[in-house]
Formats: structure tokens, C-alpha cells, sequence
């Protein structure tokens, strides 16, 4: 399951005075299982990309493929690309219509040939692996749930199809502390799992800790790919393309500032803290 | 005498069942010029609680005065208003005019203002905003955080003494957030407003003179921002993280190493351990 | 990444936009009468001519002015088309299965194309040069007169003018739905009718659903910020009306009769 971008660009209204480039010559490749983690500027063409990425729109040049097929390609078929991939747009449980939860989670397995049997199993694996309780919760309409659990539904609902690349497009906004650990721990989950993870989020502090690639994009154009470890590091470009650090990786700037010798790489707190108890022991200067 | 004093304020929304935001037997009071804010998880009743200080919700049961009006007698309700206003979570869902000037004369409109007055507490509402001269510029081309920005601006146009901030970050970048909390901050400092603001941002209520923590519907503990967000069992029980300087500062005096104060900020945090060198 | 929503208020200092906003409100209600009752060709160049003439006096480019009309384009051929084929059976150059084609049709699916292009055009016009709140003002001076029999017109003209405002969030609100049913396997590119019937529930629902969360939040925010209804608000007294406000009524008013006149000489003929 590799998803290859081959020098794709995306332009908006082409021809007319509201034209606008929103991507420009991105190549990327993006591996089975890896977990990838996007950032950048509010407009720098983020969700342009996502929205490519699952065929929602066309790029204007350039060529996508899905584990070697071209998704635009005139014999390509559609179904198949929604079957492999699952996208979480923002603010997901707008989508949610039906009258159950069972109802609601099924919806995207319609039209997946799978017979009623295991259509009801894929439901009821997609309810419990979000967390909530299937057998309270199956008949429930989704409409009288909370916030959070709304969003636990809808994101079932794309679970439930075995996506085997999953796309999430600010998934976290506006979760509460507690929601945001136990969704992005789910993430780490499916992964594990061996799906793929593509996550959009201004969020350094939870990409740090799950991602093991970051991506940021500037203007249209890719600015920045690379290993998380090591896509922290110049906190001044980083400025400049209007992304933001992790605490703990601005906890040892800080320290650097100071004087300490701290290394470039640290951005999860797990690794920051054996540093800071050294320093404070006064053994690091 | 404070300027927000609540008694034993308790309501209900008269269904039974786990998620009746339901807020009980809360008591705060709130000085002129303080900075509240009120943290909990999604559904603890924070925001039928400050739904009270702006007289959208009835008091139902308990004492409620708000700058020097009883809320509990209705024709209190407007002259409230007047000098409580909120700002909400989804800034497209605050304008009534896509043109900057007309959404911000609404409010000054509704009660009457004189029209020839308008155009000036429109223009300074702008400038304490930081967005002098957009009184002709669409709501459509702004970004989240000026919008938010816009819609502060509207609610300040009528001069209140006290601004209730409903989650009004939850919906912006890192960026617009660091504008509006920037705002904030002024208003608090320059403009002496009384600032309530609902986050479930740890990192958010540092900045506040006092922070107060709801769980189901309870006001479970208050106090300064040092006392409250270094309570880290307090905070896990009611659904929150710590800081990660407060974390950092426990890690590192159960290793031994004792900081001369709890760190809030990760500023702080490096700051305590220089000193220690 | 933003453009600018059809429609939305362009500022500027043209002599259109300066013009009286309930004049201009009400000179977009004569223009577009006239619109309807243009059955000539002069009278349709003339039409065109004057409404020209508006958009170069507002100030606004031809790109803008046109905006409106952009996405309609396969409507305006849907309609060319239909009476093409099915408005006059009686004098068709040919008749095959259900289809009559003919010249009779044709020129009366241009005249309808024409008629709402202009139209839209014109109204496009209006709100690119005048403040929303103004518009809703203008409309409320104008239908005030209903208030005597008990119709609440202030509220009405508010809500009417806040509906507007919403169109480009909701419009963007219904192209996610979309989007996300369709990645969760809605089939709305489906050539099966059966299919594409079964694709509305998911669509409608959440755009009602989306529509009354926003209209909620709204009028809870227009309450915090102390709104009561109309009474008690600011009066808007507007400015004293002037010379050029009589004489841009006037010369919509001599376009109208100009073209009753035309159509009273081209009685019998249609075009």
C-alpha cells in the first residue's frame, strides 16, 4: 500500500482572475505502515493534498498512484481506491445521519461486497476499537451522544471498512485532553496494525511523540521532509514556515540558550527528562 | 464588592441521563479587573455556568449578581448584557454583517447608541483589537484568528466591564490562537476588563489570575494558577494534563532535585534550572 | 487561498455606490421588471447597454460583475436545449420520438437565459456595492409599509439579510459533507439513479443539521449581544436623498417606459 506523488500541482480556477496555485511539483512517497505527519501554515495546501491524495479532486499536472496504479487513469476504478483508503475530514461528526450508531458505522460498507455477516463483524470491531461500548450503544441514536463520542461514531464509521491508509485531516481540534490521548493512541494502534497513517495537525507536541516522518509544506511547495527526530532541528526556518516545536524540543533550546549543550534531536519528553535531571544534578555544563 | 458574585447557582436542563449538563451548588465570586479561567472536560458544565453571567440562561436556583444587577430578577437581563459580553467557540457563527463596521455597530445598534456616536466606539474597539482601518473589509477574507479578533471587537464596541470567552481558541491554529490569548491579555491589562475564559488548554490558564476547575457539573477546586495547575492528581481527576514544566518539576524532585518554585511555563522550567548551576 | 464569494460588498467611492440604498433597491426591482417585460431585440440590446453602463459607473471589473452567472453555465444550456426541443411542436423543422426542435423554441430559451443572466448580473451588481445591513435597511424603509398590518418587517428584513450572509459558509459546509460521504462510499458520481436517490439522505441530514447548529449559535450570539428585535435599536436616519438619487430613479424609470413602449409596438411579433 505506497502511495507515490509524482510532480503534481493543483491550481484553482484556472484561467479566470481568481486563479490560485495551491500546489506546486510535489514528489513524494509514502511507504506502507509508515506514519506520516503533515504540517504547515493554515492555506500552505495541506488539505489540497489530502484531497488529492484519496481522489477527491484532480491535480492539474502530474500523476498519482496507489500501490503502482495511476487513481486518475482512465481504467482505473474508483471503488477501489475508497475501499483502501479512509479519510477523517475536520470536524468529522457532521457526517453522521442515521437513526442508530449501528445504522451510521455501516453506512460506508454498502457498497463493499462484503456479505451481512461480516459486514456486522467490521462493525462492531470498528464501535469497540473507538472505544465505546457496542452492545450499549449499537441501537442509540448518534444524535443524543456527546461531543466526543460523536466524533468516536464517526470515525468508526471510516474504520469500518479496513481502510489500509487512513487520512486525518485535523483530527484532534477540539477534543478535551483525555479524548485527544485516547484517539491518538489509537492511531498508534492501527499502525501498529499496519495501517498507514497520514495525519494533518498544527499539533507538534502529539506528531513529536506519534509520527516517525514529518512533512511541511509552504506555499504550494514541500519544504520540508524528513525523519520527526530530525525536522525539529533549525527552530528558526521552522519560524518561517509557521510551524511550531514540541515543548520538550523548546524546553532544550532553551536550555541551549543557556549555555547547555543540549542535542538537536530531543522532541519528545521522554527523552528530554533524563537530560534536564543531568543539568540540574549541575553535571552538564 | 465583587463584580460577579454566584451563590449556591445550580441548574438543570430538566432531562435525566449522563449527559444533562446539569452545573450544582457552585459559589465564586470574581473582583473587578480578575482573570478567571474555568478548565474542565467537554461536558462538566462550564459552559452553562458562564451562560448565567450573561444572562442567557435563567437562574434557576441560588444567588447570582453580576456588576451590581441581581441576574435572578428578568428585567435585569439587557442592562446585563450590557455589561457582560461573550465571545463564542465558531467565529462564523458570531457575524450578522460580512462588513466589519456593520457587525460591529450591531451590538452598539441594539441598545440605542445614537448613530452619530457609533463610527468612533467602532474605530477604537478596532484599534485595541490591533486591527485599526478594517471597518470596510469583508468577514470572508479574514483568518480564523482575526475573525476572533472581530468578533472581540464587537462585544467591545458596547463597553463591558466583564468579557466571557466560551472557548474561543478551540477552533484556530497555534497561530490565531496566539492572537486572540495576545488579546486577551491586553484587555486585561490595558483595558482593567474583567476576563472569564473557558480552555481546555492547560497552557492557557497560566496566564490567569485564578483558575478554577469544573468536574460534573462542580466546581471542584479554585486558586492561583501556581497552586491549581501543579495539583497533578487534582487535574488528572478532572480530565487534564498538567503543564509540562509541572511535570518536569515533579520528575525531577522525585530524582532528588528540588526547584526553588513550580514552574508553569516552559520558560520558567529552564529558568529555575539555570539558577540551580 | 480566498477569493472573494459572489456577491459579497466590494468597497469603493463609485457613483453607484454612492447612491441611496433604498433607491438603488428599488431601482433593481424596476430593472428587473423590465428585464421580464423586454420581448424586442433593440429592447434586449438596450437592456444590455444600461446594465453595462451600471457595472462600468459601479466600478466593479467585468470578471466580478459576471461572477454570478459563472457556475450557471450548464443551466443556461439545459435551458437552451429544453425549449429548443420540446417548447413548440407546432411549427418544428422535424419531429422524432418526443423531440420537436425548432427556431420558435430556441429564441425563446435564449430570451430566458438572457433575462436571468441579466438579472442575476444586476442583483450581483447591487450587493457588490452596497453594505449588507444597508441592503437590509433599504428593504425594511420598503416593505415598512406592511408593518401596520401587524407584519414584523424589521425582523423580517434581518433575517432575510443574515440568510445571505450565511450562503458562502454554508456552501462550503455542503461541499465537505459531501466529500466525506462520498470517501465513506456515497455514490453521488453514480450514473444509477436508484443509486444517486439513495446518496441524498446522507447529504441532507447533515446539511440541515450543520444549517440549524449555525442558526442556533447565532442567535444566541445576537442575543448575548444584546439584540431584542427591532425595538429599542439605533434608528438609521439616512441621509437627506439628493439630486443624483431623483435622477437615478428617473432614468430607470425612463429605460422601464421606453420599453413598454417598445413592447406595446412589437405587440405582434416575439423574437
Amino acid at each position: 500500500m505506497s502511495i507515490e506523488l509524482s510532480r503534481v500541482s493543483y491550481t484553482y480556477s484556472p484561467g479566470t482572475v481568481f486563479e490560485t496555485v495551491a500546489l506546486q511539483e510535489i514528489n513524494l512517497t509514502i511507504e506502507d505502515g509508515e506514519y506520516l505527519g503533515l504540517m504547515g501554515k493554515t492555506g500552505c495546501g495541506k488539505s489540497t493534498l489530502l484531497q488529492l491524495m484519496v481522489g477527491l479532486m484532480q491535480p492539474s499536472r502530474g500523476q498519482i498512484f496507489v500501490d503502482g496504479k495511476d487513481i486518475n487513469g482512465r481504467d482505473y476504478v474508483r471503488a477501489e481506491l475508497r475501499r483502501k483508503i479512509g479519510m477523517v475530514f475536520q470536524y468529522p461528526e457532521i457526517q453522521l445521519f442515521e437513526t442508530s450508531v449501528e445504522k451510521d458505522v455501516a453506512f460506508g460498507l454498502k457498497h463493499s461486497g462484503l456479505s451481512k455477516a461480516e459486514a456486522a463483524d467490521n462493525v462492531r470491531w470498528a464501535i469497540e476499537i473507538v472505544g465505546l461500548d457496542y452492545d450499549k450503544i449499537r441501537s442509540v441514536s448518534p444524535f443524543s451522544l456527546s461531543g466526543g463520542e460523536k466524533r468516536r461514531v464517526a470515525i468508526a464509521g471510516i474504520l469500518a471498512a479496513k481502510p489500509k491508509i487512513l487520512i486525518l485531516d485535523e483530527p484532534i481540534a477540539g477534543l478535551d485532553p483525555k479524548g485527544r490521548d485516547a484517539f491518538l493512541d489509537l492511531t498508534q494502534k492501527l499502525n501498529a496494525d499496519g495501517v498507514t497513517i497520514i495525519m494533518v495537525s498544527h499539533n507538534a507536541d502529539a506528531l513529536s511523540k506519534y509520527a516517525s516522518r514529518i512533512i511541511i509544506l509552504d506555499s504550494g511547495r514541500l519544504a520540508l521532509d524528513s525523519p520527526s527526530k530530525d525536522a525539529f532541528k533549525d527552530l528558526a526556518r521552522l519560524e518561517t514556515l509557521g510551524v511550531g516545536v514540541s515543548q520538550a524540543r523548546e524546553v532544550a533550546h532553551l536550555l541551549s540558550q543557556c549555555g547547555f549543550q543540549t542535542p538537536a534531536d530531543i522532541i519528545r519528553y521522554e527523552e528530554l527528562q533524563p537530560l534536564l535531571l543531568s543539568i540540574a544534578r549541575g553535571g552538564h555544563l | 464588592m465583587p463584580i460577579i458574585q454566584a451563590k449556591n447557582l445550580s441548574h438543570s436542563y430538566g432531562f435525566e441521563g449522563k449527559h444533562n449538563r446539569s452545573i450544582e451548588d457552585i459559589t465564586l465570586g470574581v473582583k473587578k479587573g480578575e482573570w478567571i479561567a474555568i478548565l474542565g472536560q467537554n461536558g462538566s458544565g462550564k459552559t452553562t455556568f458562564v451562560k448565567h453571567i450573561n444572562a442567557l440562561l435563567p437562574v434557576q436556583q441560588g444567588e447570582l449578581t453580576v456588576a451590581g444587577y441581581d441576574a435572578t430578577n428578568p428585567a435585569n437581563i439587557w442592562a446585563i448584557r450590557q455589561k457582560c459580553g461573550m465571545v463564542f467557540q465558531d467565529p462564523n457563527n458570531q457575524f450578522v454583517s460580512s462588513v466589519i463596521e456593520e457587525d460591529l455597530s450591531f451590538g452598539l445598534e441594539n441598545y440605542g447608541v445614537p448613530q452619530s456616536e457609533i463610527p468612533g466606539h467602532v474605530k477604537r474597539a478596532l484599534e485595541i483589537v490591533g486591527m485599526p482601518g478594517f471597518e470596510m473589509k469583508s468577514t470572508h477574507m479574514l483568518s480564523g484568528g482575526q475573525k476572533q479578533r472581530i468578533a472581540i471587537a464587537g462585544v467591545l464596541a458596547i463597553n463591558p466591564d466583564i468579557i466571557v470567552f466560551d472557548e474561543a481558541t478551540a477552533m484556530l491554529d497555534p497561530e490565531g490562537r496566539q492572537e486572540v490569548i495576545g488579546t486577551i491579555q491586553r484587555l486585561h491589562a490595558e483595558e482593567g476588563k474583567t476576563i472569564i475564559m473557558i480552555s481546555h488548554l492547560v497552557e492557557e490558564a497560566v496566564y490567569a489570575d485564578r483558575v478554577v476547575i469544573f468536574q460534573q457539573g462542580r466546581l471542584v477546586a479554585e486558586g492561583t494558577p501556581e497552586v491549581v495547575l501543579s495539583d497533578v492528581a487534582l487535574l488528572s481527576c478532572a480530565g487534564l494534563k498538567p503543564p509540562m514544566a509541572v511535570r518536569a518539576y515533579h520528575d525531577l524532585q522525585s530524582a532528588g532535585v528540588h526547584l526553588p518554585t513550580i514552574p508553569l511555563t516552559n520558560k520558567a522550567l529552564v529558568e529555575a534550572i539555570c539558577q540551580l548551576n | 487561498m480566498k477569493s472573494l464569494p459572489t456577491g459579497i460588498f466590494i468597497p469603493g467611492d463609485s457613483p453607484i455606490h454612492r447612491l441611496d440604498s433604498s433607491i438603488k433597491l428599488l431601482a433593481l426591482f424596476i430593472t428587473v421588471v423590465t428585464i421580464v417585460l423586454v420581448n424586442s431585440f433593440l429592447g434586449y440590446v438596450i437592456m444590455i447597454l444600461f446594465i453595462m453602463m451600471i457595472a462600468m459607473l459601479s466600478g466593479i471589473s467585468l470578471p466580478v460583475a459576471l461572477n454570478a452567472t459563472n457556475k450557471l453555465y450548464w443551466f443556461f444550456i439545459i435551458i437552451l436545449l429544453m425549449n429548443t426541443f420540446f417548447y413548440s411542436p407546432e411549427d418544428a423543422w422535424f419531429s422524432f420520438w418526443v423531440f420537436t426542435p425548432s427556431m420558435t423554441g430556441f429564441t425563446y430559451g435564449l430570451t430566458v437565459v438572457l433575462r436571468v443572466f441579466l438579472a442575476l448580473v444586476i442583483s450581483n451588481i447591487l450587493t457588490s456595492t452596497t453594505p449588507p445591513m444597508e441592503i437590509t435597511h433599504a428593504l425594511e424603509h420598503l416593505i415598512s409599509p406592511f408593518s401596520y398590518v401587524g407584519i414584523p418587517t424589521g425582523q423580517i428584513a434581518m433575517i432575510l439579510s443574515i440568510a445571505i450572509q450565511f450562503i458562502p459558509t454554508l456552501a462550503e459546509e455542503t461541499d465537505t459533507i459531501r466529500k466525506a460521504q462520498m470517501t465513506r462510499g456515497a455514490r453521488f458520481d453514480s450514473k444509477k439513479i436508484t443509486q444517486k436517490a439513495e446518496a441524498v439522505l446522507p447529504m441532507v441530514i447533515p446539511i440541515f443539521l450543520a444549517a440549524f447548529k449555525r442558526a442556533d449559535e447565532l442567535s444566541v450570539a445576537m442575543e448575548a449581544r444584546g439584540y431584542r428585535g427591532v425595538s429599542g435599536r439605533t434608528k438609521k436616519s439616512s441621509r437627506p436623498l439628493l439630486v443624483g438619487d431623483y435622477g437615478a430613479l428617473l432614468i430607470v424609470l425612463l429605460v422601464c417606459l421606453l420599453q413598454i413602449a417598445l413592447r406595446l409596438i412589437n405587440l405582434t411579433r416575439t423574437y
